[in-house]
């Protein structure tokens, strides 16, 4: 008896110097924002997005900096994680999917990315530049932000609005997920370590956006 | 109490409701953990079914109570409240009862449990809320340990959760083994005692190691009592623990009753469920360290496990009475006069919980630590 009690109070302190947890697929959130730019031709150009991630994932990204970078003065260490952050995303992306007439369209590097602290939550700005577009109301230009692994959360800011810069005529048109409830129940399933192995998981659970202009140039 | 509630059945019910919620009830875990590192079913869904309104339901409930957990736990940090204090706790609460209505190990491998060994209602409870309350203090425990004594990062001690659970898979697959074993023990010993030289009728000791609590207080009923019993009933219920006296003249003549190791399955349950941290509850002690309200992330921490007993314990409710259900719909059918169909159920249960375990600790296993573009 007394053997086995101590036996499990060993294993219990083994168990606990090894730590850590266990969360449901997605595990941090970010709100976006999306500034839609146009040029003198009424033609779309490029993509400002805003994301603000949750202030705890904010918090854990600044613990990480400032383990890293010790001693940084906080203005020159977000000029490297923003750099460090969009670097990573060229391959993914920048989780930005554009398509028009079902075809996607190819984006290029990010330009003027920037991340700040504020209200206790890191803001990542970035412009996406595209080839210039009009998208009409027969073929609108869609886009979906969205992290493949579904490990972050991206929805577009509900207090916010898709802003619609130098252009007429245009609007847009938010459609929310209706992910199945398998998918739903399958991403509960997945801990924080853990890569989906489902190809664009997010994506199942991604808003789509569809932004279309009246033909007849303002 | 048991035999009361045999007495009077839920008018509400029809029988074959029993059944099919006995029904959905093994199925449910075996789903959840049937396929959790391979291929989800393909194809998109195209018409929205009632089960997908429902999980987009859940999953926006817990969404927003996600979102306001964080919020009000920089909020505290920003403006520390009573108020906020107390909104912090209600929304982790909160959080922790929607959060367990997903799928999980902890759920599967309870369920499948208290479905395969009889436990009294009392019992099933406490597993689930031991179960979770202890998620919960290893998570506080362990966050306590590695960044505030260690001086470990935030992030690398979530990342090594992997070993904690893989632990945890481990032990649930070592736990079924144990129960197919005494499954088996008990079939050895019902096939040795067909003629023993006790007197005693073969049916007393019908669940193999021993629910001397029912048998010997009510002989009479022990046919019906043991007939489907399983061997992991022979934990002693907690409110007879004097019946341990006396225990040898149930019929054996062996002394394992006397076996602390009864109770061991229920302990082991509570224990490989138990060291896989509360969902979410070390990110919120985590970041409440770091923020230097430690305090209330303990606080926030133990309202989520709270929340979390109460749905898991739910889950425990029923199980147990899907299982009280079943024997009652089985006892006028011959197959309650079979005496293996105990050991035969609980060797199911333990084989069920093994291959979770033993399939949880493989995928684990081979999975590669997630490194996200946007860490650092």
């Amino acid at each position: 008896m007394e053997r086995r009690k101590s036996l499990w109070s060993g294993l219990l302190g083994a168990m606990l110097l090894l730590a850590g947890t266990a969360t449901a697929h997605p595990h941090a959130w970010i709100d976006l924002r999306v500034s839609l730019l146009f040029d003198d031709d009424g033609q779309l150009h490029a993509l400002r997005q805003e994301w603000a991630f949750d202030p705890s994932y904010s918090q854990l990204l600044l613990e990480d900096m400032d383990a890293a970078e010790p001693g940084l003065d906080m203005d020159t260490a977000l000029r490297m994680m923003a750099a460090r952050m969009l670097g990573n995303l060229r391959e993914y992306d920048y989780f930005t999917e554009i398509r028009r007439n079902e075809r996607q369209l190819e984006t290029a590097e990010a330009r003027e990315g920037e991340l700040l602290w504020r209200q206790q939550r890191l803001h990542l700005r970035f412009e996406l530049p595209l080839e210039p577009v009009r998208p009409d109301r027969a073929r609108p230009l869609r886009y979906r932000v969205y992290d493949p692994s579904y490990w972050i959360e991206i929805l577009h800011d509900p207090g916010d609005v898709i802003h619609i810069e130098g252009a007429q005529g245009c609007d847009s048109r938010l459609e929310r997920a209706r992910p199945a409830g398998w998918l739903v129940a399958y991403a509960a399933t997945l801990n924080r370590n853990q890569r989906a192995p489902v190809e664009d998981l997010g994506r199942a659970f991604a808003e789509q956006v569809s932004i279309q202009c009246d033909t007849s140039e303002p | 109490m048991r035999r009361l509630r045999h007495a009077c059945p839920a008018p509400w019910a029809p029988r074959w409701a029993h059944l099919l919620l006995l029904l959905s009830l093994l199925a449910m875990p075996t789903l959840a953990a049937a396929n959790p590192f391979g291929m989800p079913p393909s194809a998109d869904a195209p018409e929205l079914t009632l089960v997908d309104r429902a999980s987009a339901w859940i999953l926006q409930t817990q969404r927003d109570l996600h979102r306001r957990l964080t919020l009000v736990l920089h909020q505290l940090d920003e403006a520390p409240t009573v108020r906020t204090a107390a909104a912090l706790i209600l929304a982790s609460f909160l959080y922790g009862i929607f959060h367990a209505a997903g799928p999980g190990h902890g759920k599967a491998i309870i369920s499948t449990y208290l479905l395969t060994h009889r436990q009294s209602l009392a019992r099933g409870i406490w597993l689930s809320t031991l179960s979770s309350l202890m998620q919960g203090v290893t998570a506080i425990v362990a966050v306590l340990l590695l960044i505030g004594v260690l001086g470990w990062l935030a992030r690398d001690t979530m990342g090594q959760v992997r070993h904690l659970e893989l632990a945890s898979f481990l032990l649930v697959a070592l736990l079924g083994l144990w129960l197919i074993g005494r499954a088996l023990r008990s079939i050895w010993r019902l096939w040795h005692e067909r003629s023993p030289p006790e007197a005693v009728p073969a049916p007393a000791y019908a669940d193999g190691s021993g629910d001397s609590a029912g048998s010997r207080a009510a002989p009479a009923f022990s046919r019906v009592q043991h007939g489907t019993t399983p061997p992991g009933s022979g934990m002693h219920r907690l409110d007879h623990p004097e019946t341990h006296v006396g225990d040898r003249d149930c019929g054996c003549g062996t002394p394992h009753h006397v076996d602390p190791n009864l109770r061991g399955p229920w302990y082991a349950t509570v224990f490989a469920v138990g060291i896989r941290p509360c969902s979410g509850a070390v990110l919120v002690m985590a970041v409440s360290y770091l923020l230097g309200i430690w305090l209330a992330g303990i606080a926030a921490v133990l309202a989520m496990s709270l929340g979390t007993a109460i749905t898991v314990s739910v889950l425990a409710i029923l199980a147990v009475q899907a299982r009280d259900w079943t024997r009652r719909l089985l006892r006028p059918t011959p197959l309650a006069a079979l005496r293996y169909a105990g050991p035969l159920v609980g060797m199911l249960g333990g084989t069920v919980i093994f291959l979770v375990g033993w399939t949880l600790f493989q995928g684990t296993l081979a999975v590669e630590p997630l490194r996200h573009p946007l860490g650092l």
